[in-house]
């Protein structure tokens, strides 16, 4: 259920069809469900996207967290669009199979200036009260009147550094902007692409017996897709184990860093992987009298293998679906932010490997 | 973690990558022993929960079940019995074939006479070989899910048999009743405490591990607003319900002998009244928490012989239509005898002496048959103290009311007044809701699953401690002394599919209350 509309008539259609889904619930002897909005969801597309695209897109999040999106379209052909701007309802099953409505879609489609100003229309369709979340569908930049605009407005900005295309330079801008003061602050969809190889070498070392080879890794080797997107995903991989362990940069290799441990060097590896897909497909830690191998066997999987030479080999498996783009916005909503000393640490450690 | 109670993280420092991804810290590998193994509890509930967990990738890779019993099973049969129990009882339902499969290797069942030494020397043999098997370094859990009345023993020759200190950390998990009144849980808690260490002991009552039980904690203290008010000053009284639609299920013989007062009240009602009315612990720590609900339940005020009659109500329930069905009265349930005089009903005012509580009553109730299933805590609050628009409102208005729904429906509600729409000045109470399936739209897990990881990784936080137990017996014994000594031939009787007595009702009308409907 939608309908086209003005930007000032927004807010007034959008209560217009509440009001008709909640008539028609009633006609229908259901309940509607009540209301409840949890965040303002602004997503920026830089390119021309239609309703049912994005549709698609939002409705997986807000079925599980209910939010008003508001769709930043960047459309130069916005004279001759037929709907520049659009409301609508997000409907979801429930678990017992009756429709219940979970969030709000508004759409503007806008061209040059306009879009750049777009951070006045998601203030003042922001629902009040509630967080208001940017997804803002590419790597931070310094050099863009709207992402400005939105460190202002916004409490939380999702940037997607897979999407980097120089990667010293791009860390050297998200490293400034998640370490100064900002009303927003930056998470990154790459930081939560990551989050099972994290969660997968954090868990292989919860064995106590296994952390004292920590203090003794010598190198790391990563298998790591040919690309931006990769490059960048095994910077901050590598920039987080690195924060954690207390690694300092030593000099840049020709496959990759040599990092200064306390009294011992920790060599990065980084080479290609065979596997298309996957931003990075293995990896592997050397200590030694021990050898952790991260890899993927499946695409739902994360394996770490541990062989010891003082013990049999353990595994320890992670078990994780490739996370979705509303998967990634959704774990966004309900994590980002936590923990965000962490990921400072990280992204400065990466920053600086990137530089080396 | 620990060994026996003792911190390794210390030892080892904790876990540097662990940071920023603490909430699923792996347990490490473990042998799951179950007591009762071909029972119901295990093909019901622990099973289907370890499949879950296994699902969520959260058991460890080393971690193998032994379902241990009396009647002849090989592990195959077993595994297929635990299949077809984890497709009925799971609440993901069917299992995944070959999650399952990997899941079921292991799978063990071992049958014994487990009344003997002999059966506690066999299974130490067996798991010997399991645990090699499997690598779980010797870490045991213990799970006892058979009678009651077998838990002693059981304890006693895992003691005499050395399998109370194994290769690895050795916990034993006991489920409620603990006793069957004070002095009974005293010797079981006795006979544990003499066997194991406290900190092995994991006394479970599973309402703990439910995700609204556990928002009792978050409400109050992760909000500033509650807890201000949370006390005599503003709160005019408490209800607590934990009502039941069904009867007995087949459990006959064991109700007859419990009644709701040992069934319910004791350990879930408790546990909830605990929670509602303890002072903030210092921290998140097992110990903390557990501190503070033993010291309220220290200050409910204890009744005399004489004042039992005043404050409790107790009832068995008739025939009647619940759901649409006809039901039979108590008396003419199987395994109960037709002149039983057990509870299925209850319903108290009790009072706290403390700073916080003086003055303010708590009413409890719980029963079987009931209009319907649902568990809710409900602070009323006082009465504004002075009305200003009176002249519009000559019968006063309601007071707010903050409702913490259990089950079903999880969820918040806050009942305030506001003005009703019109010129004049007439007030109307609205509510405020907040619903967990409307909010949050991931399913929860079972409470078992919960508490099943928790004994894993050696959280004892959603567990009762000893002396827990033991207050919580206190406070309900004179009550039980009393209907001991009270010789009625016949209890009250309340229609099946209603909300209980009416007498119930009397209980709060002389303080000027009424029951909440649900």
């Amino acid at each position: 259920m939608n309908l086209t509309t003005s930007i000032t008539d927004t807010l007034p259609t959008l209560a217009r069809l509440r009001e008709q889904a909640a008539r028609q619930a009633a006609d229908a002897g259901a309940e509607l469900n009540a209301q409840m909005l949890l965040a303002t969801i602004v997503a920026r597309y830089p390119h021309p996207t239609a309703w049912a695209d994005i549709e698609a897109e939002t409705k997986p999040v807000v079925a599980a967290y209910p939010g008003r999106v508001i769709a930043l379209v960047n459309d130069p052909d916005t004279a001759q669009s037929p709907d520049p701007v659009r409301v609508g309802l997000l409907a979801a099953q429930r678990s017992d199979g009756a429709s219940a409505i979970r969030g709000e879609l508004l759409t503007a489609a806008l061209e040059g200036r306009a879009f750049e100003e777009g951070a006045a229309i998601a203030a003042s369709w922001s629902a009040s009260g509630v967080p208001t979340v940017v997804w803002w569908n590419g790597p931070a930049t310094t050099d863009d009147h709207l992402f400005e605009d939105m460190l202002d407005i916004a409490d939380r900005i999702l940037v997607d550094s897979s999407a980097m295309t120089d990667a010293a330079a791009d860390f050297e801008v998200l490293g400034d902007i998640v370490m100064a003061s900002h009303h927003a602050r930056v998470t990154d969809a790459l930081w939560l692409r990551l989050l099972a190889w994290r969660q997968a070498f954090a868990q292989a070392f919860d064995q106590p017996a296994a952390r004292i080879d920590l203090e003794h890794v010598r190198s790391v080797e990563l298998a790591v897709q040919q690309s931006p997107g990769g490059n960048a995903a095994a910077l901050l991989l590598v920039g987080w184990m690195a924060s954690r362990l207390g690694w300092r940069l030593d000099r840049r290799t020709t496959q990759g860093w040599r990092l200064a441990s306390d009294g011992h060097a920790v060599d990065v590896i980084c080479e290609p992987s065979s596997t298309p897909n996957v931003l990075i497909e293995m990896v592997r830690l050397s200590a030694p009298t021990s050898r952790y191998l991260a890899h993927m066997p499946s695409p739902e999987d994360i394996v770490v293998d541990c062989q010891s030479d003082l013990a049999p080999i353990t595994h320890v498996a992670v078990r994780r679906p490739p996370p979705t783009r509303p998967r990634l916005r959704l774990d966004d909503l309900l994590t980002g932010g936590a923990h965000y000393s962490v990921f400072q640490q990280s992204v400065t450690l990466a920053r600086t490997l990137a530089a080396a | 973690m620990s060994i026996n109670g003792q911190a390794l993280d210390t030892a080892f420092g904790a876990n540097p990558l662990r940071e920023g991804l603490a909430s699923q810290e792996a347990p490490p590998g473990h042998t799951l022993v179950i007591f009762g193994g071909s029972g119901d509890l295990a093909a019901r509930k622990l099973v289907p929960a370890l499949y879950n967990l296994e699902r969520n990738a959260l058991l460890p890779s080393s971690l193998a079940v032994v379902g241990l019993g009396r009647r002849p099973m090989d592990h195959e049969s077993y595994r297929t019995r635990q299949l077809e129990a984890t497709t009925s009882f799971s609440r993901t339902g069917k299992p995944d074939p070959e999650l399952w499969s990997a899941f079921q290797q292991g799978l063990y069942y071992v049958r014994g006479d487990f009344s003997t030494h002999a059966g506690y020397e066999d299974l130490k043999r067996e798991l010997a070989e399991i645990e090699t098997r499997h690598g779980t370094g010797g870490n045991r859990i213990f799970y006892l899910a058979t009678q009651p009345s077998l838990f002693p023993e059981i304890i006693r020759l895992l003691g005499e048999t050395g399998l109370n200190r194994g290769p690895g950390t050795t916990r034993i998990v006991i489920e409620k009743p603990f006793g069957r009144d004070l002095a009974t849980a005293l010797d079981l808690n006795a006979i544990a405490n003499d066997v194991f260490d406290e900190s092995q002991i994991y006394r479970i009552d599973h309402y703990l591990g439910k995700e609204t039980v556990q928002n009792v904690l978050v409400l109050r203290f992760a909000n500033v607003i509650f807890e201000p008010v949370w006390n005599r000053r503003y709160i005019d009284s408490v209800q607590i319900t934990v009502a039941e639609s069904v009867g007995l299920e087949g459990r006959g013989t064991y109700y007859e002998e419990a009644g709701v007062l040992r069934d319910m009240v004791q350990n879930h009602i408790m546990q909830l009244f605990a929670l509602v009315a303890m002072e903030p612990p210092v921290d998140f720590e097992a110990d903390s928490i557990r501190d503070e609900k033993v010291k309220v339940l220290r200050a409910l005020r204890h009744l005399e012989p004489d004042q039992v009659a005043n404050n409790v109500m107790r009832a068995s329930y008739g025939a009647g239509f619940v759901d649409g069905r006809e039901v039979p009265a108590y008396r003419d349930e199987d395994g109960v005898a037709p002149d039983s005089t057990t509870e299925t009903y209850f319903a108290s005012r009790f009072f706290i002496d403390n700073w916080r509580w003086k003055g303010v009553p708590f009413y409890l109730r719980s029963g079987k048959r009931l209009a319907k299933r649902a568990s809710e805590i409900a602070i009323q609050f006082n009465e504004v103290p002075h009305l200003l628009f009176g002249d519009s409102n000559p019968d006063g208005v309601p007071p707010n009311v903050l409702a913490m729904r259990i089950q079903p429906d999880e969820g918040v509600s806050i009942t305030f007044e506001a003005k009703q729409p019109g010129l004049g000045m007439r007030v109307r109470p609205v509510r405020m809701d907040f619903g967990y399936g409307q909010s949050f739209a991931e399913e929860s897990p079972d409470a078992y699953e919960r508490l099943l990881l928790d004994v894993m990784l050696g959280d004892q936080t959603l567990f009762i401690r000893r002396d827990e137990t033991e207050a919580a017996w206190r406070a309900v014994m004179p009550i039980l002394e009393a209907w001991e000594g009270d010789t009625v031939s016949r209890l009250p009787t309340y229609e099946a599919g209603r909300w209980g007595p009416r007498q119930a009702g009397d209980l709060l009308r002389a303080d000027g209350f009424r029951w909440r409907r649900l």
